[in-house]
């Protein structure tokens, strides 16, 4: 991919953002009246819905059993997709997923139910696992399930000597490294850390600096968006007191 | 299933009309205080000694107790509550029902009132898919539900349509039994599943709804029925609160819609 | 299918946790070690068998001429077979390929004996280290063994080469870390990383005497395959529960996915042909699955400064 400018003489990347620039966030919390909880997000380019499903029994007798299921829409990226899921790539974003969030959700309040997430992106443009994290996590708020936290997602690379956030498709398949991080953003934990390419040692730190900065920016938009979401019907439930 | 995807830019903002922020208002991992004083209690846990939101909703505080209540979840079930469920199970004895709970809740067969005191074969009585109507009886420690329908009141439910909404919006009231004047009949369960149907049928004859009656049900009473239904649901869209008198006003304001 | 694994017992369980707690290991080992490895080459080209402790993997590499891809003309094809206990353990591969002559449109293949068999060019070579973790992250334990995997909360897996470049992270498990955790795992790989790298480079010098070629012509190349086991879902750490009881999944999905075998390429390829790694891993615990992945090497994936730009 030689020749393609990642980041320009004056800091601008291919989409015209900075270097500290997320991708333009849109969120919306319950779009699906069926599921017990659902949202949908969209990261620049990006879109994902989410559903959460709950109760079955017969699982673990002490804890809530996560279960995760990602998909592509055939239609989600520039060429065809095969299959939806099923695939290498979906089943390794499941396991990931599932990890992620049996780490944030209050497991052992739920004995002996199943939280099922669903997961669905229906276009893809880079940063698949943020958003689907950051979609769960929404339709996780949703339907009610505690959490520690909120769980943001975000990736960064490593361009010409300083670090770019939330890369897209473009900046994905550069061959520049990549570095995906979920967070608990308020006490700064990592979930889930995952790189590939070759980077520096050195500069590891502040790579993982400004994903996990970006995680924080994430959370900002999001808890903005379920606030609004929860004030919006609080106010009309009449649970002012 | 409707799925209503719209980019939110371009949705109208549909702003309450103060839709200023809460104060009481949390989302997950919030501090709600780092005072040791107070007990947790649903949607809060304990870490570092501050006691943190786990869900969004409104903070709830009943002298020590702390809580956070979501807005929307499953039914957490209280003894006395009314529910409205749905038989998912025969077992020898006892029937599993959904209630919209974590876990399905329990009905015993010796917390059925059995008519005149015969022991019936349990698939006479509630038939998978079958509708009943019954009171919490006790709460297990993992959350699940043990029901009764050892008064006349309840019981299994014959003719009629049921309508699932979330459990926030039924208002606790004394009775959630409703015979409207329009000729239908409502229970409320608290669970958030609403049954309606004609008046007269099984709630006046106590029998516990054993004996079932399968005349057909008239036209004026069915349309009644989906309109009351329909009612239900429009009061549920706009997350007003459900009893007695608001469903009834809807209903009348509806008449003036004879089409719909 | 792959058999369900014997859990540990509550005993044992608590009994390496507690260990570890006191800074102790079941080998004897400090937290910070790692296993004694043996590397014995194969007699022929491209064999190698590995022992990290009690952890053996055989490697082996051989290579066909095969139409490139047409997106891709002048890359070649990278082709990784792993079959493999459920062990994580890096592999390592001494190749070579026949040296070719390309006159217009003619291509020549010259035999082994007509001249001598050119290494493949890898410009870097990567060395796993993992980290496991117990008590979110309050004891670290570099390279643990099977037993101290089963009870850990998650682990770290780092690539890293000798000039301290990073190739692949990975975090994973039930666990919450910070980002110093982060960072001191990756200081200390870069210990474990030189010390491995010097082990394999006399290896192969020893090799080379041994093989009696002429000292001076780089002959041969190093591929190196870093195997990853992905965490087994029923390892989360459950206090003093018991263990083992993951309960089944509901979608068939996962089960596969609990054997699911990462594989990470760092190799490189001269143009023109193909190159077929092909390599068969067995390890001493039983062979209960098997996968397979292919890969395609695309000029992305060379690092070779002279065909960048």
């Amino acid at each position: 991919m030689a020749g393609l400018e990642l980041l320009s003489d004056q800091g601008f990347r291919i989409d015209g953002r900075r270097v500290h620039e997320l991708r333009k966030i849109q969120c919306r919390l319950g779009v699906f009246s069926q599921a017990d909880g659902s949202a949908y997000i969209e990261q620049g380019n990006t879109k994902v819905l989410a559903a959460i499903r709950g109760s079955k029994q017969k699982t673990l007798h002490d804890k809530v059993l996560v279960n995760c299921q990602y998909s592509m829409a055939t239609f989600s990226t520039g060429e065809r997709k095969r299959r939806p899921r099923g695939d290498r790539k979906s089943q390794e974003m499941t396991m990931h997923l599932r990890q992620t969030f049996d780490a944030a959700i209050l497991t052992n309040l739920y004995p002996r139910s199943q939280i099922d997430i669903f997961v669905e992106v229906l276009q893809s443009d880079g940063g698949n696992y943020c958003a689907s994290v950051n979609a769960a996590t929404l339709a996780l708020i949703d339907a009610g399930i505690p959490l520690k936290d909120y769980v943001c997602a975000c990736s960064a690379s490593f361009v010409n000597d300083s670090p770019i956030v939330d890369i897209n498709y473009l900046e994905e398949s550069s061959g520049k490294p990549e570095i995906i991080v979920a967070t608990l953003p308020k006490s700064e934990q990592i979930v889930f850390l995952e790189m590939n390419s070759r980077l520096h040692e050195d500069n590891l730190s502040k790579v993982v600096d400004t994903a996990v900065k970006g995680c924080k920016d994430v959370y900002q938009i999001l808890d903005t968006a379920v606030r609004d979401h929860v004030s919006q019907v609080a106010t009309v439930h009449g649970w002012e007191n | 299933m409707s799925v209503d995807i719209r980019i939110a830019g371009a949705r109208e903002s549909t702003k309450q009309l103060d839709s200023e922020e809460i104060s009481s208002l949390v989302t997950p991992g919030d501090v709600i205080t780092t005072d040791t004083g107070f007990m947790r209690g649903h949607g809060t846990y304990m870490e570092d000694d501050q006691l943190k939101a786990s869900v969004a909703g409104v903070v709830e505080r009943v002298n020590k107790l702390i809580c956070v209540k979501p807005l929307k979840t499953r039914y957490n079930g209280e003894v006395g509550d009314v529910v409205i469920g749905r038989i998912l199970e025969v077992g020898q004895r006892r029937w599993k029902v959904d209630t919209h709970s974590k876990l399905d809740s329990v009905l015993m067969l010796s917390s059925v009132n059995l008519p005149g005191g015969e022991l019936i074969l349990l698939e006479l009585l509630l038939l998978l898919d079958n509708v009943t109507q019954a009171e919490v009886q006790s709460v297990f420690a993992d959350g699940s539900l043990s029901l009764h329908t050892r008064s006349l009141k309840y019981g299994k439910l014959g003719q009629g349509v049921v309508v699932h909404l979330s459990p926030s919006l039924i208002k606790r009231r004394k009775t959630h039994f409703h015979s409207l004047p329009c000729g239908a009949s409502i229970i409320l369960g608290n669970n958030g599943y609403i049954w309606i149907c004609p008046t007269g049928n099984e709630m006046e004859d106590k029998t516990g709804g054993y004996e079932q009656n399968l005349e057909p049900v008239q036209r004026a009473d069915r349309e009644v029925i989906s309109r009351l239904r329909n009612c239900v649901l429009a009061l549920a869209e706009h997350k007003m609160m459900l009893y007695d008198t608001s469903v009834l006003y809807t209903y009348e304001a509806s008449l003036k819609f004879p089409n719909i | 299918m792959k058999m369900r694994e014997t859990p540990l017992s509550n005993c044992e369980r608590d009994f390496i946790r507690s260990a570890i707690a006191d800074k102790k290991r079941l080998d004897g080992r400090q937290p910070y070690d790692y296993r004694k490895i043996k590397i014995t080459f194969g007699v022929d080209r491209g064999s190698c068998q590995v022992e990290i402790g009690e952890t053996r993997v055989l490697a082996q590499v051989s290579s066909e001429i095969t139409t490139p891809k047409q997106t891709r003309p002048s890359d070649g094809m990278l082709f990784i077979n792993v079959e493999l206990s459920p062990m994580a353990s890096p592999g390592f591969e001494v190749g070579r390929r026949p040296d070719v002559t390309v006159d217009g449109n003619e291509v020549k293949i010259h035999p082994v004996e007509e001249k001598d068999p050119l290494p493949l060019s890898v410009h870097h070579m990567p060395i796993c280290v993992t980290f496991a973790f117990y008590e979110q992250g309050k004891y670290l334990l570099v390279d643990p063994t099977d037993k101290e995997e089963k009870v850990m909360d998650g682990k770290m897996v780092v690539g890293m080469n000798k000039h301290r470049e990073i190739c692949s992270l990975q975090v994973t498990g039930q666990m919450l870390l910070l980002k110093d955790q982060v960072l001191r795992c990756s200081n200390i790989a870069v210990v474990k990383v030189t010390e491995i790298t010097e082990l394999i480079h006399n290896a192969l010098d020893n090799d080379r005497q041994a093989r009696g070629w002429e000292t001076g012509m780089q002959y041969f190349l190093v591929l190196s395959l870093l195997i990853r086991v992905s965490p087994v879902n029923e390892k989360k750490d459950k206090g003093v529960g018991s263990i083992g009881e993951g309960g089944p999944s509901a979608w068939e999905v996962d089960n596969e996915m609990e054997q699911e075998v990462a594989d990470e390429i760092q190799t490189v390829n001269k143009s023109d042909r193909s190159a077929e790694g092909n390599s068969r891993l067995s390890g001493n615990h039983g062979d209960d699955s098997e996968e397979e992945a292919t890969c395609t090497l695309s000029k992305d994936d060379l690092h070779n400064p002279t065909q960048l730009q």
